[in-house]
Formats: structure tokens, C-alpha cells, sequence
């Protein structure tokens, strides 16, 4: 099990089309993603958990990859929301 | 069109040739009120200026403006040419010749212009333009100086010795029983700047002064009513009655007591009588005003009355007022029945009439006129008053006044008059009309603010769920869902577009059937205020081989976004309110679902 913390930095919050992408990008991995804020911790695979999480920016995220290649996944996560700047 | 509309049409097509002239109609009686012989500060070097102006100028701007209205600006040229030929054929003040020659006129050079339109060999316009309009104004003008100018002399001493005649048999006092009710019938302008002033300013040429100017812009009678209604009405009438008086006997604004004569027909006997009263009083002791009382202020009287008659002219307004608001008492304390029976019936015929007619929503109101008889007088009161309400709530909606006849092709709301909405609707038939009773006072107006109101439109409803729906692609399908979101008044047409674009930048498809379309970031601008609207496809929609079975509008303005996508999400992510939204048969089922 690996885990990340990081801050969400886009600026118009975790909306519907950066978690399709994720929700694309978690599929493709052979580790099971948990995301994680101090509300909840829901599956990255389920677009309406990730929506559910409200995340907004400054919004402090766990991430948790569990299985498979756990570190370098957790890694791709991290660099896709880093990714996110709007 | 019912006969009421067409007379009324005919009327304001009279005052409309009149009315946009009036200041230069001030001008010339301040000029004569001010230095001519028997004037304030007599002087007989500016007095010179009288005669052209009243000879020449005005007749000249009536035939200009009569022209202007039938073929624009040619027309108002050729109509100024053809008046001139009138009058220098005749010799008393031309208005009646104007108001004949300057419409005629133009309407032979709009019917010239269209029989040669596309005909004209590329580069001769300019000549032809100047040369058609040049020949057809000079025969005109002759035409007008040879036979029109003695006719409409030989007409105008004829109406004038009428006058004298009811005027010398005290029989004048008798007109108000035709003017008095004609005014409330909106027929005020055509009655006063059609008919009266024309012949108002002639007489004033021939002895200094003329009653005639009084006989419909007497601020008196109308002020007694609304005074009785002050002291003795109920309710509204009461209440608005005061406003309403200062609107009418200083602003000279007369529409805005129509309303009080409807709301009980027979009160209409008051400002007969205090009319005849006001006339049989200037009759006796031999006073007239100098110039046109327009608006029909107690200020416009004050100013055009000859030196010396000031307080004559001011009592005879008074007197009309005491008669009418004697008369109008008793009415309106014994007939609270009355008023009630008299408000069924005038009310219901176009509130019925108005509920088919389609509501249209915030989003798709731009633009807002207040219509009245001539569009200058209480329209302009109303659509300012009105603008001062709107602008607490919105920027983005104009609001302006124009004449009932001529509503601008931009109207997306009129507001008149009950009385007024035959017109409207004849002159602005893609419009929504809202038929008024007050001008400011009216629950119609509170309903037009409150489409504009946030706080009224909630977020969703079971109204913005529609089942069973089909579409061919996601496309089509996305922009029903838009249109739902601009029905429902949440969001602008452009947001549509901005939808589709969304869709292009990467799918709103979410997973597990449903799809959540909304529109750019950028597009934010164009919501109205947050919404959702439920799409139910039980075929399915296909986005790129996956099908949406629900389809989700959402509209969010500012962080409302993602607070919607948030409450969403949490109902969404639990499988079985999921489920159930999936295999949901009515509209209350989801709604339950997703409140």
C-alpha cells in the first residue's frame, strides 16, 4: 500500500471533465486507487464518488494505491492532479 | 382591428405629426407671451419673429414630420416642399394643409421609389434620388399653392366662424361632453394636437388669445377626480391617488387617471362638468391662453397665459377642479359595489385573453417597452419608474417607451394600458403584451419584476424533469437538455452552444448511464441563476459506444457548480438511488430520487 498527500491546486476545483480523465487514467492501472479528503474515502474508479468529494482548490487529498505496482501508480495519480491547474 | 383601434390609429397618426413639434409650438408662444404688444416685456424688434414663426415654421415641421412618418426622411423633405406651396397659397396659419400635403406627398414619393427601385442604372441613383424627389416636390408645391391653399383657407375661416358661433351662443361649454370621454378612450392627443390646436392657434393669431387651448389640456378636471379618490377611495385607489395627482396636475401627464375613470364608467359625468364649468368661466370673463398647453400641467397653463390673466386662468382650473371633485365624491362613496361589478368586467376580457398567450421567461426578455397612445407621456413615466425597480435586480434588460402604433421590432415585452391592447397586438404581434389597469401601480408589474427575481426561480422542480424522451445522437439530445435550461430561465440561449463546445473539449458521459452535459467555463456569464433539468431516454443516447440513460443539466453560477455536482455525486455513488433513477417511470419517482 502507497500513499500520497498532496494539495489540489486547479482552480476551478476537481469538475466533471478532469475526473473523466481520471477515472480513465485509474482504469488503465493494475492498482486499486482510494481517494481520500477529511470528509471521506471513496474509490477512484466512480466518477459520482469522486464528484460526491466536492474537492474545490486547496482541498488537501490522500491518495492510496493498493496492488500492482503500487508506487508508481500512486505517482501517476499525483502527477495527473498536479497536472490540474484550472 | 376593432373600429375603437382604428379610429385611434388614425388619431395618433394625426397628433403623431404634431406632438414631436410641440417645443418648437412653446417657443413661439413664449416668444408671443413674453414681447408681443400686450405681452410681459413687450418688444417690437423680437416680436417680429412671431409671425414667421407661426406662418412658416410651424406648418413647415408639420408638413416635415406628417412626411417623415409615411417615407422617412425623403418623405419629410418633399412634404416640407409641398406645405410651403400651401402656405404661401393661403393666408391664415397652414396646419390643416400641412397635415393633408405632407403625408400625401410622401406617400407619392415612397410609391415613385418603389416603382423604380432596381430599375436605376448603377451610378445614376444620386441623380435620380435628387431629380425624382425635386420635379415631383415642385409640381406638388405648385399644385398645393394653386388649389389647396384658398381650400383649406376658405375651411379654416369656416371651422373658425363655427367656433365663434358656439362661442357667441354659449354652446362651447357643451364640447366637453364629446372631448371628455373621447380623452379616455385615448383619443386624447388626436383630439387636442389633431384637431384643437390647429384651429387653437389660428384663433390666437386673430385676437391674441384662444380658449380652445383649454378645452382638453385643462389639468382641472382630472385633478378633482383623483382628489375625490385621495380623500374617498378604498384600497389601491386610494393609496395610488396621490402619486397619481402629482403625475397629472404637475406633470400634466392626463393617461394616468383614464384608469379611475374605468374603474367606475359613470364618474366620467365629473370631469364633463368641471370642463363646461371652466369653459362657461373663461367665456364670461373673456380669457384665453396665448400658446398649446402641452404636457397639460397647471405649469403649462401659468406660462401661456396672456399678462394679466394669470389668475383667471388659474381659477378657472380650479373651478373645474372643485366642480369635478363634488361631482366624483358621492360617486365614489356610494358605488363600492359598482366598482367591483365594473372591475369584472373590464378586467377578465384581457386577462383571459393574455393567459393564452405565451409567458415569456427572464432569459428570453432583452428588452421591454411601455407603450402608450402618442409614447411620450405616461410610457416614458412608467417605463422610468419601472427601470428603477428592474435595475435593483438586473442591468441586462432595456426598458423603453415608444407609441402603442409603432412598438420597435426589438420588443420582447409590452406593457400598456388594458384598453390599448387591441393596438399592441396589431402593431407587435411577436411580442408578449402585459395589459396594465395603473401605470404604477399594478400586480402585473410585480409579476413581470419577479421573473427576474432570483430567489422565485428555485433550483429544480419537478416542472424540469422530462421523461421518455428521444434523440438521434448526443447532440440533439444535449441541446433538448439546453433548451430545458433556457424554458426554465436559468440560462441564455448562447449557453447551448457552449454545451455542445463541452462536449466537443472531452465527453460529459460519466459512467453507469448517466451524462451530466453543461457548458464551458467561459459560458458561466450566460446563466441567469443555477439549475438542473432530468432528461430520461429509455433507449438510450450513445456517447461513443457507452449509452446515457439520464441525461443531467446542470447550470451553476460561481461555486454553485460544484456544490450541484457535489450533491450529485453523493446521490449518484450509492448504487441503489442509482438504480432506482435508472429504472424510474415518472417524474415524482426522480424527483424524490434526486431532491
Amino acid at each position: 500500500m502507497e500513499s500520497r498527500k498532496i494539495t489540489f491546486g486547479g482552480k476551478n476545483g476537481l469538475h466533471a471533465r478532469p475526473i473523466s480523465s481520471l477515472v480513465a487514467l485509474v482504469k488503465s492501472l493494475d492498482s486499486q486507487i482510494m481517494i481520500s479528503t477529511s470528509k471521506k474515502q471513496v474509490k477512484a474508479s466512480s466518477a459520482f464518488a469522486l464528484l460526491s468529494l466536492g474537492i474545490t482548490c486547496g482541498t488537501e487529498l490522500e491518495i492510496v494505491a493498493t496492488g500492482g505496482e503500487e508506487s508508481q501508480n500512486a505517482d501517476k495519480v499525483v502527477e495527473f492532479f498536479n497536472s490540474i491547474t484550472e | 382591428m376593432k373600429r375603437i383601434d382604428k379610429i385611434q390609429n388614425f388619431g395618433r397618426a394625426l397628433s403623431a405629426m404634431v406632438m414631436p413639434n410641440i417645443g418648437a409650438f412653446i417657443a413661439w408662444g413664449l416668444i408671443t407671451a413674453i414681447f408681443m404688444p400686450t405681452g410681459w416685456w413687450p418688444n417690437a424688434t423680437i416680436d417680429h419673429l412671431r409671425e414667421p414663426l407661426l406662418n412658416y415654421l410651424l406648418p413647415l415641421l408639420i408638413g416635415y414630420t406628417g412626411g417623415y412618418n409615411v417615407a422617412g426622411k425623403r418623405g419629410g423633405v418633399i412634404g416640407a416642399i409641398s406645405t410651403a406651396g400651401v402656405v404661401v397659397g393661403g393666408n391664415v396659419p397652414m396646419f390643416v394643409g400641412a397635415m393633408i400635403m405632407g403625408p400625401l406627398s410622401a406617400w407619392i414619393i415612397k410609391k415613385f421609389d418603389e416603382k423604380v427601385e432596381g430599375h436605376i442604372r448603377p451610378g445614376f441613383e444620386m441623380l435620380v434620388d435628387n431629380f425624382s424627389l425635386g420635379i415631383i416636390g415642385m409640381i406638388l408645391a405648385i399644385i398645393g399653392f394653386l388649389t389647396l391653399g384658398n381650400t383649406v383657407t376658405w375651411l379654416s375661416m369656416w371651422v373658425g366662424e363655427g367656433i365663434k358661433w358656439l362661442m357667441m351662443k354659449h354652446l362651447l361649454p357643451l364640447v366637453s361632453v364629446i372631448i371628455e370621454p373621447a380623452k379616455v378612450m385615448f383619443l386624447n392627443n388626436a383630439v387636442n394636437h389633431g384637431i384643437l390646436t390647429p384651429l387653437g392657434v389660428a384663433q390666437a393669431e386673430e385676437f391674441g388669445k384662444s380658449i380652445i387651448f383649454m378645452l382638453e389640456s385643462n389639468p382641472g378636471p382630472g385633478f378633482g377626480m383623483l382628489m375625490a379618490y385621495w380623500v374617498f377611495g378604498k384600497g389601491i385607489e386610494k393609496s395610488s391617488a396621490p402619486g397619481a395627482v402629482l403625475i397629472q396636475f404637475i406633470g400634466g401627464i392626463h393617461e394616468i387617471y383614464y384608469p379611475y375613470v374605468f374603474s367606475r364608467p359613470r364618474i366620467i359625468i365629473a370631469p364633463i362638468c368641471g370642463s363646461s364649468a371652466c369653459i362657461l368661466f373663461l367665456l364670461y370673463v373673456k380669457a384665453g391662453l396665448i400658446g398649446v398647453i402641452s404636457p397639460g400641467s397647471i405649469i403649462s397653463v401659468i406660462l401661456m397665459s396672456p399678462r394679466g390673466e394669470t389668475l383667471l386662468l388659474v381659477s378657472g382650473v380650479l373651478i373645474a377642479a372643485i366642480v369635478s371633485f363634488l361631482i366624483s365624491a358621492p360617486i365614489i362613496k356610494n358605488s363600492s359595489a359598482v366598482e367591483k361589478m365594473a372591475e369584472n368586467k373590464f378586467t377578465p376580457k384581457y386577462k383571459q385573453k393574455h393567459d393564452s398567450s405565451v409567458k415569456k421567461s427572464c432569459a428570453e426578455i432583452h428588452h421591454i417597452i411601455f407603450a402608450c397612445d402618442a409614447g411620450m407621456g405616461s410610457s416614458a413615466l412608467a417605463a422610468s419608474s419601472f427601470q428603477k425597480r428592474l435595475k435593483q435586480i438586473t442591468d441586462s434588460v432595456s426598458v423603453k417607451h415608444a407609441s402603442v402604433s409603432s412598438v420597435p421590432q426589438e420588443a420582447d415585452v409590452v406593457v400598456c394600458l388594458s384598453a390599448l391592447v387591441g393596438r399592441a397586438e396589431h402593431s407587435a404581434p411577436w411580442a408578449e403584451i402585459i395589459p396594465l389597469e395603473n401605470f404604477l401601480q399594478d400586480p402585473a408589474l410585480d409579476e413581470l419584476l419577479s421573473r427576474f427575481s432570483k430567489n422565485e426561480r428555485e433550483l429544480f422542480s419537478v416542472e424540469n424533469i422530462y421523461i421518455n424522451q428521444k434523440a438521434d445522437d448526443k447532440f440533439s439530445a444535449i441541446r433538448m437538455v439546453g433548451e430545458a435550461l433556457v424554458k426554465g430561465g436559468y440560462v441564455n440561449r448562447k449557453y447551448i452552444d457552449a454545451m455542445i463546445e463541452r462536449e466537443n473539449v472531452s465527453s460529459v458521459y460519466m459512467g453507469q448511464g448517466v451524462a451530466l452535459p453543461h457548458g464551458t467555463e467561459e459560458a458561466k456569464l450566460e446563466i441567469i441563476s443555477s439549475g438542473i433539468v432530468v432528461f430520461g431516454f429509455p433507449q438510450g443516447v450513445d456517447f461513443e459506444g457507452e449509452k446515457a440513460y439520464i441525461l443531467l443539466g446542470v447550470a451553476g453560477k460561481g461555486d454553485d457548480h460544484m456544490k450541484i455536482l457535489e450533491h450529485l455525486g453523493e446521490t449518484l455513488e450509492d448504487e441503489e438511488k442509482l438504480s432506482r433513477l435508472l429504472h424510474a417511470t415518472t417524474k415524482e419517482d426522480i424527483y424524490e430520487i434526486l431532491k
